[in-house]
């Protein structure tokens, strides 16, 4: 089937399987180079895009559910001002992911934030989604609300 | 040189491979329709050059040809236009085979290795042990591949000069070079390879790759398309069970130990003499012992070939010592700290190959972990824990392990090849480093800033350090011991500091070089330590799911790391990350309290510090399982509940 979506600013045509996991199109037919994970359901968590600007498995995605969305992966995420304040927040809290996980880790940290979330339960529910071990829960809760904080100063700079 | 980014998807070609059902088969052939012009078949007979991939020495097929080793080996490789193409064409061949018409031999396995003092000539020991107490423990690790969630392209084009290009994230980068010659029966100088970055949890299959891109690389001359293969990165371990039986006088010493290990490394032994080694030197006991009898065998399976990557060995041999211990001490009616403490005392020198260690520090650190975790206190008290008394819904263990981290005993290929290093400081007043280098320390922060330290650069940021040509690092795995990493540090900043002195004096011409060499050949034995760790872990298995939880984790370590910045969180992480191959739970309450200083004064030998952690961890949780079952069994890694089961169920 042909699916119309906006991949990393790109308004593609896909011609494809109708089932295709969105991680083996970004792999196998986009090059994708940010997103490698392959965990054949095993809900690894490595894999996450932004669809619509929300952090999503591409793995448990199919490709008919793509159709007109706007999906970012870390290729492109990687070079916009808001991984700007993760990278910042993952210095102010002295932690880092691992290099594994770094992609997804990063774009389910960016889904929290522009979501304004700061529940710690919340942070920990979403986060549980990467099964790395690199990073603690209250390492997580700390990046969020470090970066939160910087996106908002950012913001009220600007204004 | 063609430019990798300019290729179009629509022209190039993309490769699965067919792989074995079914083992100890003769290969007769496939069954398989007409494929059209976009496809590309690769079996063994069309492979141009040698269908061989050599791994220090040890030599395998890289399809099969006559007959199937082991399920899972590369039958075949289909090339088509697209993966989703491919993968449904693939579907429509069938292997056929029939029964083995040969008897598989063992010739090229190693012989079995012995060790021993103090038995007499039998070989048996004398009588007087029927009268001691015995006190057996079994450890097996099974072997398993674990599938990582990373799938790696290997991607070969050739360009108009006639040079194949290759680029696969291999660390093993003479190796993939060599195979793909080899594959193609071209010279070496006419592959080019691109090397990707390379990042591994754990100990990988680094074979792969190397296979991988001679499959592309054929693919690509014949059909003269950039050809693409994408596949996971497998860590493929070996099996081995230990057991060990010692026999304990009235005094309550231990007198006499025997030990046996069997190794299953699959159908080809890679580097087999090599893991026996290092079992061996880790299996030898800490404490004093009349008579000691050790035997390490390998045997032949229908399995995939496992490969080691130092921290296997190391880390399954002493943990098999830890857990002995604890069960040592549980006879004794001791606590596992006590007996190591207590023991330690008149530890003697064993062999010239393993020197005595000075334990009094391995001392300190038992004492102090086990003041700090309240161990002592919760071993005695665990019956209370275990449900005899009570009605918890759940079942307590504790285990306290402790260790010493070892560096540089890579022995065999140490002496094979000699690596030499070239250090520059050039016109730019850069330092580069080509040659040898190790690919565990490149992106190292603190390596420029000791360099920068040495040559007294005011600013540091204008000391540039260019870390080249890793084209020879021969074995980098992730969690790697060898005499390369452990010895290169040393050698490298010795000369350091003699370029430094030389860049000083007035009259020096820049650019200025030595060289060096990556390894000390002087060693004067082939096994090193430096540094140690206690690890103690608390494991409660519910009754419902008896899947072992760990609750707390304590580790208090000591290494020669001469760079100690964010050691912590490397021993937390790599504590994590065994926790999570060994199958258990990470409790919702869950903490880790990490200890580490940083005082030995064999600064500069770079001890492994994954393997130590992984090696106190696996020992620590076992013996705590081992409390938690109510002490009637051999563990067996990984944990899963079928197997506590088992163990509850009394089996012995």
């Amino acid at each position: 089937m042909k699916i119309d979506c906006t991949i990393d600013g790109k308004t593609l045509t896909l011609s494809l399987n109708s089932n295709k996991p969105l991680s083996l199109i970004l792999q196998e037919n986009l090059d994708n180079q940010s997103n490698t994970a392959h965990c054949k359901g095993r809900m690894c968590g490595l894999c996450a895009v932004l669809i619509d600007g929300k952090a999503e498995l591409s793995c448990m995605v199919p490709a008919f559910e793509l159709k007109g969305k706007n999906i970012i992966t870390f290729d492109q995420f990687q070079k916009t001002r808001n991984m700007k304040d993760i990278t910042k927040a993952y210095e102010m809290a002295g932690v880092e992911p691992c290099k594994d996980c770094y992609a997804s880790r990063s774009l389910i940290f960016e889904s929290l934030i522009s979501s304004e979330e700061t529940t710690p339960d919340e942070i920990k529910r979403t986060m549980s989604v990467v099964k790395c071990n690199c990073m603690e829960n209250s390492d997580e809760v700390n990046v969020v609300t470090k970066a939160l904080d910087i996106r908002r100063k950012r913001n009220v700079r600007r204004s | 040189m063609a430019d990798r980014k300019s290729f179009s998807r629509y022209t190039m070609r993309c490769g699965m491979i067919l792989r074995s059902t079914e083992a100890g088969k003769k290969l007769d052939g496939f069954d398989m329709p007409e494929f059209d012009s976009r496809f590309f078949t690769l079996t063994a007979a069309n492979i141009p050059g040698v269908n061989e991939i050599n791994i220090m020495g040890t030599k395998m097929p890289l399809l099969a040809s006559d007959y199937i080793a082991y399920k899972g080996q590369p039958l075949l490789v289909l090339f088509g236009p697209d993966y989703e193409t491919t993968e449904l064409a693939l579907e429509k061949i069938k292997v056929i085979t029939s029964a083995l018409d040969f008897k598989e031999d063992d010739s090229d396995f190693p012989d079995p290795l012995f060790f021993s003092w103090g038995l007499d000539d039998n070989g048996e020991g004398d009588e007087e042990r029927q009268q001691m107490k015995k006190v057996e423990s079994s450890f097996e690790m099974e072997d398993g591949d674990v599938e990582t969630f990373n799938r790696y392209p290997i991607l070969s084009w050739q360009d108009s000069n006639g040079t194949m290009h290759v680029e696969c994230p291999s660390q093993w980068q003479t190796l993939v070079r060599d195979t793909v010659a080899a594959a193609l029966s071209r010279s070496p100088e006419t592959i080019t390879l691109h090397p990707d970055r390379y990042s591994a949890k754990y100990d990988e299959y680094l074979i792969g790759p190397a296979m991988y891109a001679s499959f592309t690389s054929i693919a690509t001359s014949v059909t003269g398309m950039p050809c693409e293969m994408r596949e996971s990165g497998v860590a493929s371990r070996p099996n081995i069970s230990f057991h060990t039986v010692s026999w304990i006088d009235k005094n309550n010493k231990p007198r006499h130990e025997e030990t046996t290990v069997v190794i299953d490394q699959g159908y080809w032994a890679i580097m087999g003499k090599e893991l026996q080694r290092q079992i061996m030197v880790n299996i030898l006991p800490k404490y004093s012992l009349e008579s000691f009898k050790a035997t390490i065998r390998t045997q032949k399976s229908q399995k995939k070939p496992s490969m080691f990557c130092g921290s296997m060995a190391h880390a399954a041999a002493m943990s098999s010592r830890g857990i002995h211990t604890s069960r040592l001490a549980a006879k004794l009616d001791l606590t596992p700290s006590s007996f190591i403490v207590d023991t330690n005392k008149d530890a003697t020198r064993f062999t010239d190959w393993a020197p005595r260690h000075d334990l009094t520090d391995l001392e300190e650190k038992v004492r102090k972990i086990t003041v700090s975790s309240d161990f002592d206190r919760k071993w005695s008290s665990s019956s209370l824990h275990s449900g005899q008394f009570g009605l918890q819904g759940y079942l307590y263990g504790i285990g306290l392990s402790s260790g010493l981290a070892t560096a540089g005993f890579s022995t065999t290929t140490a002496k094979e090849n000699q690596f030499m290093s070239q250090l520059s400081y050039t016109t730019k007043k850069n330092v580069t480093i080509s040659g040898f280098f190790p690919q565990t320390l490149t992106g190292d922060r603190n390596l420029k800033e000791t360099i920068g330290k040495t040559f007294s650069s005011s600013d540091q940021n204008e000391l540039v350090l260019f870390m080249e040509g890793t084209q020879k690092a021969p074995d980098c795995g992730p969690d790697i011991l060898s005499s390369y990493s452990s010895i290169f540090l040393t050698q490298m900043m010795k000369a350091t500091m003699k370029l430094s002195q030389l860049a000083r004096k007035d009259e020096a011409e820049l650019p200025i070089s030595l060289r060096f060499n990556s390894q000390n050949l002087a060693l004067p034995c082939e096994f090193e330590y430096s540094g140690f760790g206690t690890a103690v872990v608390e494991v409660v298995v519910p009754k419902t799911s008896l899947i072992p939880e760990v609750k707390n984790v304590w580790i208090d370590a000591a290494l020669a790391l001469p760079y100690v910045k964010g050691t912590k969180d490397k021993i937390k992480s790599t504590a994590l990350i065994a926790f999570e191959s060994l199958g258990v739970k990470i409790a919702d309450n869950f903490s880790i309290s990490v200890s580490y200083s940083s005082e030995r004064k064999d600064i500069g030998t770079y001890s492994s510090l994954e393997n130590l952690v992984r090696s106190l961890v696996i020992s620590a949780l076992s013996s705590a399982i081992w409390q938690a079952t109510g002490q009637r069994s051999g563990v067996k890694i990984p944990l899963d509940d079928k197997e506590i089961e088992k163990y509850l169920g009394g089996e012995e």
